[in-house]
């Protein structure tokens, strides 16, 4: 009798201990939640809301891998660390909308990831496209209902999305679009006017890179192909280009900007005649073709002894129509030297011509600059300079453009207003190499 | 009468003197291995002797009459004979090894394992002898040493990747009997040789001896081929899970007293099927690929590999003390399963094949009344590599070609699987090495020993799928470019012995010459394909000192500059999109260990050891690719890293029977600096470099039943216990606020096992049933390891 009723005391007691264990743990879990809600939207189900405002540094570290971090409010005028952001292998932001970032996949295979930041401000994985080609790192959105990418795996199909399932809904046969030598194309960016996409080339499949700067153009109306314009250079080299982040490529005319980078293998350095310049190419409003008579190479203007690396790089349009790119303005001393050590461009040894290229592809000769699209004028903003290919990508906010700098010295966000002219540092950051700032509020 | 009896006396006592004999005999194990260094006593304290290097002893003047014989060795039962000796004797051991210590593989018998162990360079040596039996490969063996993870891609065959204090990859250098491994052109591998082939494993921490090293930056590991003198045949059969099986067969035949030819051989067949639980695969649902986590069975996996050696031995020549002239014949044909990372697709066609045939020739001889040792050792190899990746097939995990619902087939553009372009490359090495080490003792106390090594390797092929450079109108494989790897490394070291040979002290110094030829991709025009010879040359040094406190106790420290001397492909670059960098410089390291090594013989049978080592390994201009943002790489000098840890390693003999052995590791590879002039980088400094194990443990325990079923029959059991604790792939703050998506989680396997020795007959069986709680593992970021699996292996020793 003794040993049961001891049992029944024992289990009686756990039982209440239980009880009151999970009544205070439910308790504190109500608390956590109404204090949440207190600030946080929740969905109809009473779920909490993931954010819609705040903003998200995404840095690099020096072993390569990515931190992000979000921020309530831009951290103006302070020095924000991201070292204790989440750590990622890779976070290769394509665009944002609707407050998704939508970037290349980083776990479990190709494809693209959608992340948001969830009620308590952590980045959070809503889902995952599952592309087949490895290197598959090509996607745009329009709106709610359409995106599009590139499965490196069917390189002639651009598939298209709907970005709130992530389902694919469509395929553009591009089979008939122009890549020379009957190459498969590799797709650079995708932008979007109405219903036309334009997507331009970066290099075949294989990683060949063509003489001329091509882009093709397609319908997400009708799924088509519609047709493709490019710009051609000296017939011998490659025109490269960069790829750029989001949409903001029409001014407000309606026309299309699509900038290539030019030839950057120094064969300008070797023979002036032959350099080709990054170009902003355009493609009129209510036009599928570049407009030949529309011949803007920033870095010439900036510089038209600039024959060496005459590049153009991180290219939005903004309003009133100007632009912020990177244009590289200088060559650098070191360069000037090698080359008179030499005897001019043309008896550079090949070792030199490498130092050479070394130097023009890491020096800070690059300036940030507002281009005025009409009257082809090119002025550099009041900051650093930085790399010709420097990372980082601009943001439009509140009128303002966000502007990485990363220098041997700087790490900042500077924001230029375009109305004042000013240009100001916004913050500074620690922890990480700066390369994205994004503003959960705007699509771009 | 006086001188009578004088003379008588003498007569007697040159009679007496005369009539005495000698006794000579090998001390061996039961599988005929020789137990170096022995003791041989009789009961007679005057009378007793010292077993050699090769287990051979010899007494002499031994008067007539009856003694008894007791031989005893570490880490073996003692044996006593009692014999009569009225002529000249021979008398043979053959020891049981003490089972107790069948895990003692790093503090063990006065084995050459246990000399290296304690030389005053850091080394562990892991001696095989104790595991022979049990159906283990080499990466198993080194599992159990301190500061070693093995991490592999897959199962039998897979890629290994060998960290070493913090280090890895090309910072490891992994020889087989003292050559580097490349040069046997890749059909030998850690993970391919079974612990029947090897005499032991040495791993050298931080510090190279000059009669081993090339140029390292963390240290090597030395496949030591089995090695025996006596006469023996030996073969073993195993068998285990995902089909696989491993045979071997090994021997030895005496023609003279100074002429031997043995052979070494072993096979490897594995399915490597096992089931990869938990994994993405991919299935084609109208426009959309849809992923579905399953277990899935690998089916493309299969690993074949083989090893013959037959060598001639000659010894004890007037022109030679001792000469091996050995050929092998190496194969291996893998099957490709993944990548370095899972994706919900599969590699369903890709192989890489590759034979080997190569000549060894090992010269010993002492002269100078044994003050000089010379020994030149040269290998000469020719490998034939195949691979073929040229399918635009895509599979997914269960094996099956991914096709459209309307049954077209999705076609892979690159038309290939693990490169980034269709190739058949049929590639062909053709590599020799040659070391020539000369030792002078100068005084009893003194010697100096120099050392060259020379390599050259020359690399070509074709490729009939590959792409194609267009000069002067043809078509031109760059594969049939040849590129040229050519090393010399000489040392010099002088060591030393003071304070009664308590003290041992070495002071070395290296040279590393370097030149490598291939195509300078940049000067390639239309009318030439241009090569370039790039060279260089590099010092380092270093010492070793090493003072015995007591006989059981010593305390020991070493210090080395190394030298990593750049790859070919890290100066020419891929011709793709890895650009050449001619100024390349070789990393470099400064290495510290300091470490002490106790045991203790209680009592009878009650013992226990204790080593305590700690180690400094301070990089820099650490070689890594820099990626652009416009797609091309170049690796470049950058990143400094500082990296220390503390490594433990213990065992105990608490009663006759049963032992326990344990060993730790802790380290930390903290970035220095970072990988730019960049200030923002200087936020890395004190962050661990990412993807490299922090701690890792292993613990065991064996307990030894005797006379089981038969008198003389023993049992075996064992178990050991692996743990790596968790680490991330990422560079982060804190692990435990890191991203979990990209942490490799703590890893425990446990493994269990006997070993039924049938004592007289040779012949043992043993078991082994691995991962035995069937727990989710990963050597890799998200590749799974194999579940619970067993491995069944018949040993026999015909003589």
């Amino acid at each position: 009798m003794t040993t049961q009723f001891n049992f029944k005391s024992l289990f009686t007691s756990v039982l209440a201990l239980s009880l009151f264990a999970f009544t205070v743990v439910s308790c504190g879990s109500d608390d956590n939640n109404s204090s949440s809600s207190d600030d946080t939207p929740t969905d109809d189900d009473g779920a909490l809301e993931n954010k819609t405002t705040g903003f998200v540094v995404v840095g690099r570290t020096s072993s390569g891998s990515n931190v992000v971090k979000y921020f309530e409010e831009i951290p103006e005028g302070s020095t924000v660390d991201i070292s204790d952001g989440t750590d990622f292998s890779g976070f290769t932001l394509h665009t944002t909308f609707e407050s998704s970032m939508y970037t290349t996949r980083q776990v479990g295979g190709p494809g693209f990831s959608k992340y948001v930041i969830n009620a308590d401000g952590e980045i959070e994985l809503e889902g995952n496209i599952s592309a087949i080609g490895e290197g598959t790192a090509r996607l745009a959105i329009r709106d709610s209902q359409l995106g599009v990418f590139q499965d490196v795996s069917t390189p002639n199909i651009i598939s298209v999305f709907n970005p709130e399932t992530l389902q694919i809904t469509g395929q553009i046969d591009m089979t008939d679009a122009f890549v020379p030598d009957d190459e498969q194309p590799f797709y650079q960016s995708f932008y979007f006017r109405g219903d036309d996409l334009f997507a331009n080339i970066s290099s075949s499949l294989n990683g060949d890179f063509f003489n001329s700067f091509i882009v093709h153009q397609a319908s997400v109306s009708s799924n088509t192909f519609i047709g493709d314009t490019q710009r051609d250079g000296n017939g011998i080299n490659g025109i490269r280009s960069i790829r750029h982040y989001g949409q903001n490529r029409i001014d407000d005319q309606g026309n299309i900007y699509i900038v290539d980078a030019g030839i950057f293998d120094g064969t300008g350095a070797i023979n002036p005649a032959l350099a080709v310049a990054g170009r902003l190419n355009r493609i009129p409003a209510g036009s599928n073709e570049f407009d030949p008579d529309y011949q803007f190479d920033p870095a010439l203007i900036l510089n038209p002894t600039n024959v060496v690396l005459p590049t153009t790089t991180k290219f939005i349009v903004t309003s009133n129509n100007k632009a912020i790119a990177i244009v590289n303005n200088e060559v650098p001393q070191e360069v000037i030297d090698i080359v008179n050590e030499a005897g001019g461009f043309l008896n550079l040894t090949p070792e030199q011509q490498r130092e050479l290229q070394d130097i023009l592809f890491s020096a800070a000769s690059g300036r940030w600059c507002e281009l005025d699209l009409e009257a082809q004028t090119v002025t550099p903003l009041n900051i650093p300079s930085v790399g010709p290919f420097s990372f980082g990508n601009l943001v439009q906010i509140d009128g303002e453009v966000y502007i990485p700098v990363v220098t041997e010295t700087e790490n900042a966000f500077y924001k230029y207003n375009e109305a004042t002219g000013v240009t100001v540092k916004a913050f500074d950051v620690t922890g990480a190499r700066i390369s994205d700032l994004v503003d959960l509020s705007i699509d771009n | 009468m006086r001188t009578f009896l004088f003379i008588m006396l003498i007569v007697i006592t040159s009679s007496l003197k005369s009539q005495t004999y000698s006794i000579n005999g090998a001390i061996q194990d039961h599988n005929n291995s020789p137990i170096p260094f022995a003791n041989v006593v009789s009961n007679n304290v005057n009378i007793y002797g010292v077993a050699d290097e090769n287990g051979k002893f010899i007494i002499e003047n031994v008067p007539s009459g009856t003694y008894t014989f007791n031989v005893s060795a570490i880490g073996f039962i003692a044996s006593s004979k009692k014999i009569t000796v009225s002529k000249n004797t021979t008398l043979n051991f053959s020891l049981e090894e003490n089972i107790e210590s069948l895990d003692d593989i790093i503090v063990t018998a006065k084995s050459e394992s246990k000399r290296q162990n304690e030389k005053a360079i850091s080394i562990t040596s892991l001696g095989t002898q104790q595991v022979i039996d049990r159906p283990l490969g080499a990466e198993e063996l080194l599992k159990k040493s301190t500061g070693v993870v093995i991490r592999q891609s897959g199962g039998l065959g897979s890629n290994v990747n060998i960290n070493l204090n913090g280090l890895s990859r090309r910072a490891v250098r992994v020889f087989y009997d003292g050559i580097p491994l490349e040069v046997f052109g890749g059909g030998l591998q850690i993970n391919t040789i079974p612990v029947d082939a090897l005499e032991r494993v040495d791993v050298y921490k931080g510090v190279m001896p000059i009669d081993i090293g090339t140029d390292a930056l963390g240290g090597g590991i030395n496949l030591v081929p089995l090695k025996k003198n006596a006469e023996y045949l030996r073969t073993s059969y195993s068998s285990g899970s995902f089909n696989t099986h491993r045979l071997t067969l090994n021997g030895r035949k005496n023609l003279s007293d100074k002429v031997s030819i043995s052979t070494l051989s072993y096979f490897n067949y594995s399915d490597n099927d096992y089931v990869l639980r938990d994994i993405a695969n991919l299935s084609i649902e109208g426009l959309n690929n849809v992923e579905n986590i399953i277990d899935a069975r690998a089916f493309h996996n299969r690993h074949i590999s083989g090893y013959l050696e037959g060598a001639v031995r000659v010894k004890d020549l007037s022109w030679v003390d001792q000469l091996n002239i050995a050929g092998t014949y190496t194969a291996r044909d893998d099957q490709v399963q993944n990548g370095i990372v899972l994706s919900p697709t599969a590699i369903g066609e890709a192989t890489i094949d590759r034979t080997t045939l190569s000549a060894r020739l090992d010269y010993k001889k002492k002269l100078l009344k044994d003050r000089l040792s010379l020994r030149y050792y040269g290998v000469i190899a020719r490998t034939d590599l195949n691979v073929n990746d040229s399918t635009t097939n895509v599979y997914n995990w269960l094996g099956n070609i991914l096709a459209r619902e309307d049954g077209t087939i999705l076609q892979n553009p690159s038309g290939a699987e693990i490169a980034g372009s269709p190739t058949k490359r049929e590639g062909k090495n053709n590599s020799t090495a040659h070391r020539l080490v000369a030792k002078y003792d100068i005084l009893d106390n003194l010697n100096f020993t120099v050392s060259d090594f020379y390599r050259r390797t020359k690399i070509e092929g074709e490729d009939p799928v590959g792409e194609r450079i267009n000069i002067n109108g043809q078509e031109i494989d760059l594969n049939t470019v040849p590129s040229t790897l050519k090393q010399n490394i000489f040392g010099a070291q002088l060591e030393a012995t003071f304070l009664k040979q308590k003290l041992n002290a070495q002071l070395f110094y290296k040279n590393y010459d370097y030149q490598a030829n291939s195509i300078d991709i940049f000067l390639i025009t239309g009318d030439r394909i241009p090569t370039r010879t790039v060279s260089q040359n590099n010092n380092g040094y270093g010492f070793a000192l090493k003072y015995d406190i007591a006989d059981n106790f010593f305390v020991r420290t070493s210090f080395e500059r190394a030298i990593r001397i750049p790859t070919t492909s890290e100066v020419f670059g891929d011709f793709v999109t890895i650009s050449p960098n001619f100024d390349l410089k070789p990393e470099q390291s400064d290495n510290i260990n300091l470490g002490l090594r106790y045991n203790k013989k209680l009592s009878g049978d009650v013992s226990f050891s204790i080593g305590l080592d700690g180690f400094i390994r301070n990089r820099e201009d650490l070689i890594r690719l820099e990626v652009s943002n416009i797609g091309t790489g170049v690796f470049r000098n950058e990143a400094a890293v500082d990296g220390k840890g503390i490594e433990i390693s213990a065992q105990v003999t608490p009663f006759k029977h049963l032992q326990l052995t344990g060993n730790y590791t802790t380290q930390s590879n903290e970035i220095a600096s970072g990988n730019s002039t960049l200030v923002v980088e200087e936020s890395s400094i004190g962050l661990e470099v990412p993807n490299i194990p922090l701690t890792f443990y292993n613990a065991g325990v064996n307990y030894t039943f005797e006379n089981v079923l038969n008198s003389k029959n023993n049992l075996n059991l064992f178990w050991n216990y692996q743990v790596v604790k968790r680490y991330s792939i990422n560079e982060v703050q804190d692990l435990d606020t890191a991203n979990p998506d990209f942490i490799i989680p703590t890893q425990e396997v446990h493994n269990v096992g006997g070993t039924y020795r049938f004592r007289e007959s040779g012949l043992s069986l043993s078991l082994t049933i691995n991962n035995v709680l069937n727990a989710k593992v990963f050597d890799n970021w998200r590749i799974p390891r194999p579940g619970i699996n067993y491995t069944f292996k018949v040993n026999y020793s015909i003589f």
